[in-house]
């Protein structure tokens, strides 16, 4: 009965024991490289940001075009805080990696294929930040020409723009972090391949007719309104 | 070098044989078939008349016409039988049409008609539209004398125009004009213009002509710059000012991102100028005055005032970015008035125009969209115009236009904190 005790459940034990003792070390050096981390990414921070507002980082930032981007992804403290945040994610993300890697062969192993993976996930956040800016733009774009071309639905329109520039963004963000690759191109074919054939299906025979008259009669209203607009702007 | 980018080799050659003139009178065209004989016969007349002593050519600077405009400038009677001089004339009126080089627009003819001014080493140059209906021979004389007699560098033109002819003249570039560089020029887009040699050889050596000025921006920017460098500038009376109907292609919006966009650029080149001025001065007058009747003009203010409507109600996120909440707040508050109150307060338009220039010099947005969201807010001043001054005078309209300009100049501490 003993001889059984010990088998299944004294020794096991003693050897998880062992195991932890020796551990235990490693577990020590991740936490305090972790709290040195920690502690570092918020001096770094701090400095950051005090030191470009000393510079005046805020207002050349803002001449740049940084303020109404900022204001939109919720950072109001300004470019000078929204640097020294991003310098802390920095030092922060670097500390994970060294705390992983304190932490034996296993997160050795996940720190490789972590920087395996990296350049991906680099060049789908850059396209991700130049898909929205773009979109951002030529939506803004639509929208302003939209309006001066005086039509009903022109957020309507800038809305469609903006959608589909996002849409497009998705999709190659997406094909480069290789999720769901087949699938997303599929879908992404069939639901504008299906747009672009609905639409020259109606203009070019179901609606030819339809669309000339509206058309037709749309530029003759423009015409008309013009004359009677008069004034001499220039 | 750069002469050989402006005029072709025909030209060149023509300007090289006439060797050198007193006077140079441009007319810069684009499909002007219908209207530029009458010009370049008013011009010949005009010479003729008042500069018979003179060596004068005139120089046409066409922009690739399809309806045989330079044809029409070659094949225009010159004869002076007719006009019953006292003189004749000791050297004929000299003629040259040639298409111009660069940028599509009058900027780019206009620089070639100040090339061939500076080859034939002219003392006077004198630009005039083609599309002009109502030149008579006395606006050479008014455009070219204050140059030649009374040393003045640039010469504008001043009008009697219909209350809403010429709309953008008068909301932004007249006064804003005035309240930057202290000069109270009435009609600084006038179209018509006459320069000095000195001036036209300085608008030469700058480097602009591949940008907006090249287009719309051109007539602007000479009277910035000759009002900013202190050159001598005059008006001089021209009457009424009736040209062809608009160009049915010509957008308002690229209108107003030409002008308005050249304006507030000019305003970088020379912020240092109009920081330090305040205030304005009359500008000398040449010329008889006198009351001439109108074409009459329709307008719908209505209309317009739909397109303020719809403009601050889908743009207000855009003007939010870089207009201030309570002038977008009293955009808004105008844009649910009915048509019969529809005001648009000088205090909100001017403040509005003066953010709207230190968004562009800061580039708080894209400055073409910036300068395209404008055209909701300036159809809503010119409703607001029509609606204030549908019952007045002439004079009661005009004495708007001033009152207007004051506030720019008393306003104008705001762009300058906020640029």
């Amino acid at each position: 009965m003993d001889n059984l005790w010990d088998r299944i459940i004294a020794e096991p034990l003693a050897r998880l024991w062992e195991q932890t003792l020796n551990y235990l070390p490693t577990l020590f050096e991740a936490a305090l490289v972790l709290l040195v981390g920690v502690l570092l990414a918020l001096i770094v921070k701090e400095v950051v940001w005090r030191g470009l507002r000393l510079l005046r980082f805020d207002r050349l930032a803002d001449r740049l075009g940084a303020a109404p981007v900022l204001d939109r992804v919720g950072l109001y403290r300004g470019s000078s805080y929204a640097a020294g945040q991003l310098a802390e994610g920095f030092v922060l993300l670097v500390t994970m990696l060294l705390v992983l890697n304190a932490l034996g062969p296993a997160g050795s192993e996940l720190v490789m294929r972590f920087f395996l993976y990296l350049p991906n996930l680099l060049i789908a956040a850059v396209i991700l930040v130049v898909g929205g800016v773009a979109a951002g733009f030529f939506g803004r774009g639509a929208l302003i020409a939209a309006v001066n071309a005086r039509l009903e639905s022109a957020r309507l329109l800038a809305g469609a723009v903006r959608a589909f520039i996002w849409l497009l963004t998705i999709i190659v963000v997406l094909e480069q972090v290789g999720i769901g690759r087949t699938t997303v191109m599929i879908t992404f074919g069939v639901l504008f391949g299906g747009l672009v054939t609905a639409v020259a299906v109606a203009f070019g025979l179901a609606g030819k007719e339809l669309a000339r008259e509206a058309l037709t009669s749309l530029l003759k209203k423009r015409e008309r309104e013009e004359e009677e607009e008069g004034v001499h702007h220039l | 070098m750069a002469e050989l980018e402006v005029l072709n080799v025909e030209a060149q050659q023509s300007l090289a044989k006439l060797g050198e003139a007193d006077i140079v009178v441009g007319i810069p065209s684009y499909n002007n078939a219908r209207t530029i004989g009458h010009v370049v016969q008013a011009v010949s007349a005009g010479l003729a008349k008042h500069f018979h002593e003179r060596r004068a050519v005139i120089v046409n600077s066409d922009g690739g016409s399809k309806d045989g405009t330079q044809q029409v400038v070659l094949e225009a009677p010159l004869e002076t039988e007719n006009l019953l001089l006292l003189r004749h004339p000791l050297h004929p009126v000299q003629r040259i049409t040639t298409p111009y080089v660069g940028l599509p627009g009058k900027g780019s003819a206009v620089r070639a008609i100040f090339r061939a001014a500076q080859r034939l080493k002219a003392k006077a140059c004198a630009i005039v539209d083609s599309d002009l209906r109502s030149i008579t021979p006395d606006w050479i004389d008014l455009l070219v004398r204050p140059v030649l007699l009374h040393d003045f560098d640039y010469v504008c033109p001043f009008y009697r125009r219909h209350r809403y002819d010429g709309t953008i003249t008068n909301s932004i570039v007249y006064p804003l004009t005035r309240a930057l560089y202290g000069t109270r020029v009435r009609q600084p887009i006038g179209g018509e213009f006459g320069l000095s040699a000195r001036l036209v050889e300085r608008l030469l050596s700058k480097n602009v002509w591949e940008t907006d000025v090249a287009r719309f921006g051109i007539d602007i920017w000479m009277t910035t710059t000759a009002l900013a460098e202190r050159f001598r500038v005059c008006q001089v009376f021209l009457g009424a000012k009736i040209h062809d109907p608009k160009d049915p292609g010509a957008d308002l919006t690229a209108m107003l991102v030409q002008v308005v966009g050249s304006l507030f650029g000019l305003m970088e080149d020379y912020d240092k100028v109009w920081k330090e001025t305040h205030g304005s001065v009359p500008t000398p007058m040449f010329g008889f005055r006198y009351t001439v009747g109108l074409e009459p003009v329709r307008v719908n203010p209505e209309r317009m005032m739909e397109a303020f409507r719809s403009g601050v109600r889908d743009l207000s996120p855009v003007y939010e970015s870089f207009l201030p909440r309570d002038l977008v707040a009293a955009l808004q508050q105008l844009a649910q008035a009915p048509p019969d109150k529809f005001i648009l307060e000088d205090s909100i338009w001017v403040a509005a125009i003066y953010d709207f220039a230190a968004a562009f010099h800061r580039r708080t947005i894209d400055r073409k969209h910036l300068l395209q969201s404008l055209t909701p807010l300036y159809l809503g001043w010119v409703a607001s115009y029509v609606v204030r001054t549908q019952a007045d005078s002439d004079d009661d309209a005009e004495t708007k236009i001033e009152q207007l300009a004051l506030v720019y100049e008393q306003l104008k501490t705001r762009v300058a904190e906020r640029w």
